[in-house]
């Protein structure tokens, strides 16, 4: 689903690298939890996968696509494909939590079956008190939960999460944390941007994490189950 | 968008119709000029081309009144501006002018048949208002003894058509410099709509819209804003060509009218969706490269609207 290899992003604020000669991949289906400190480039690689920024040095395959060669309207393509939720996610602040769900439809032109689809999230996260409800409205840790179920909304194949499900109340967190799962179960490859991994160590689970620009494979993430399932190039 | 393209539009009816009116009068007035100057260049020309100079000899001449004429009708007819000559006896001059006012009329102003000069009558070989010479070598006849009067058109009609020429290619020029500014409103109407909605576009193209996608509703309001402008204006028009029509017909008594001028009442309905339409892409693709900016060092911006969050502020 997605391969990268020797990627770097010089560092914009001092010398050195941000994202320094980083290679991994991950299969269809993978659940991936990608973790480092604040400021160590997870955002970065956030935006690279979810194709809004594109790299000037390595080579990034994203769902069998080389994003170098890749015209534009095969990037629009490829992108239908990904849900993404950044760290600040950007909202439809004077539109309903169900408006604000049903975007991605919207943008990916199924607007067939979007009312089903919207419900099917509305469930799964517990939002039906919210549907109807302006997302000024909202807390913060409701936002996020809008958010992160935006990104899930149609199951698209690839599931980007930046700054994981953090900062989200005990019950939203759970809520967020199993349905993610539950789409990882049903297939998605479902990466996390976070400082800790919340993923599954089952045998398609991987943690990464960068440091100082590298990025490895955690102690914990070495001694799971079924390592074939993944591969991590250094 | 999430919302259909009118919706918009329908937020702010006020300014959607001060848009519409703005565009309509931006083709009407125009188009009136082109009317007026139109129907103006017609009535000229149709009187000048149905213009046959006379010349009337004068009474005096007695019996030689027959020869004269006969004469003078062999001298013009070898002009090469005149097609033929004919000479008009008195009793078919009165007979003329029985057709034209009616004979209770000409026994009302007591009129016979000896007080008719015979005069010689001049088709020309274009109409007059192409072979204007014509009018000016029969004016000079007036100084022969042998004839009392001519009649040829006056300067009036002449300067008619030449005001109603200007007046054409006037209204051309305010026809292109209102469409121009037309344009620019239109702009920047739909530019005001389309920021207002950014946001949304953004987001949009971060889950994969594409880019004609994001532009269409900018180029559907241009359209709806063009033909309901186009609609207005063509409707005005039609009513402003019947009433020339009608006012121009009571007061010259002709009905003349060029054709090509129900091309110009057409042309808004045509012209103005298309610069709709036009207006509406070209806003849409403008706001696309000006959002592309510079991005992260090692990186290059993938989004069109939209922006990385590590790209510098706009």
């Amino acid at each position: 689903m997605i391969s990268c290899y020797h990627l770097n992003i010089p560092h914009p604020r001092r010398d050195g690298a941000l994202l320094d000669d980083v290679s991994f991949e991950l299969e269809q289906g993978s659940w991936a939890d990608i973790t480092g400190e604040s400021g160590c480039g997870k955002s970065v690689l956030f935006e690279l996968l979810s194709l809004r920024l594109l790299t000037r040095e390595g080579t990034l395959i994203v769902g069998g696509r080389n994003l170098d060669r890749l015209p534009r309207r095969k990037l629009e393509s490829l992108r239908r494909r990904i849900g993404a939720c950044a760290q600040k996610p950007s909202l439809l602040e004077e539109r309903t939590v169900l408006e604000n769900l049903l975007l991605p439809l919207v943008a990916r032109g199924e607007t067939r079956r979007a009312a089903q689809q919207v419900e099917a999230v509305v469930e799964a996260l517990e939002l039906g008190a919210l549907r109807n409800m302006p997302l000024e409205a909202l807390t913060e840790s409701e936002r996020r939960v809008v958010a992160i179920g935006r990104a899930c909304v149609g199951t698209p194949s690839m599931i980007l999460i930046d700054g994981g499900v953090e900062g989200l109340d005990a019950a939203w967190k759970k809520r967020a944390r199993s349905y993610l799962r539950k789409l990882h179960l049903e297939g998605a490859t479902v990466v996390l941007f976070s400082r800790e991994a919340v993923g599954p160590m089952t045998g398609r689970g991987i943690e990464l994490r960068i440091e100082d620009g590298r990025l490895e494979p955690t102690e914990r993430s070495l001694h799971a189950p079924a390592p074939e399932a993944i591969g991590v190039r250094r | 968008m999430i919302r259909p393209a009118s919706h918009a539009l329908r937020e702010r009816p006020y300014e959607t119709a001060a848009v519409v009116l703005l565009l309509a009068l931006a083709l009407v007035v125009p188009g009136v000029m082109l009317l007026l100057g139109a129907r103006a260049h017609a009535h000229a020309l149709g009187w000048l081309s149905a213009y046959e100079p006379v010349i009337y000899l004068s009474t005096e001449l007695g019996d030689k009144r027959d020869d004269t004429a006969q004469a003078l009708r062999s001298e013009v007819e070898a002009w090469s501006m005149v097609e033929s000559a004919r000479v008009r006896a008195p009793a078919q001059a009165l007979e003329e002018l029985r057709a034209k006012l009616g004979a209770e009329r000409v026994q009302q102003l007591g009129l016979s048949e000896a007080m008719m000069p015979t005069s010689v009558v001049l088709s020309p070989v274009v109409p007059l208002h192409g072979h204007i010479e014509l009018a000016a070598s029969v004016s000079g006849l007036e100084a022969r003894d042998e004839v009392s009067a001519v009649d040829v058109p006056s300067a009036d009609a002449l300067r008619l058509m030449e005001a109603a020429r200007s007046a054409i290619s006037v209204a051309f020029v305010i026809a292109i410099v209102m469409a121009l500014v037309a344009a620019i409103l239109l702009a920047a109407f739909l530019r005001r709509v389309r920021q207002l909605e950014s946001h949304e576009t953004e987001l949009l193209e971060m889950f994969g819209a594409s880019r004609g996608a994001l532009r269409r509703p900018t180029m559907l309001r241009g359209a709806f804003l063009g033909v309901t402008s186009g609609v207005l204006a063509t409707t005005t028009l039609l009513v402003a060509q019947l009433a020339l029509s009608r006012w121009a017909t009571a007061l010259t008594g002709v009905d003349a009218g060029a054709t090509w001028t129900w091309f110009v009442v057409i042309l808004p309905v045509v012209l103005s969706p298309a610069l709709g339409v036009l207006v509406g892409r070209l806003v849409a693709q403008g706001d696309g490269s000006r959002a592309r900016s510079k991005s992260l060092p090692g990186t290059r911006p993938a989004l069109v609207f939209g922006r990385s969050r590590f790209a510098p502020a706009r």
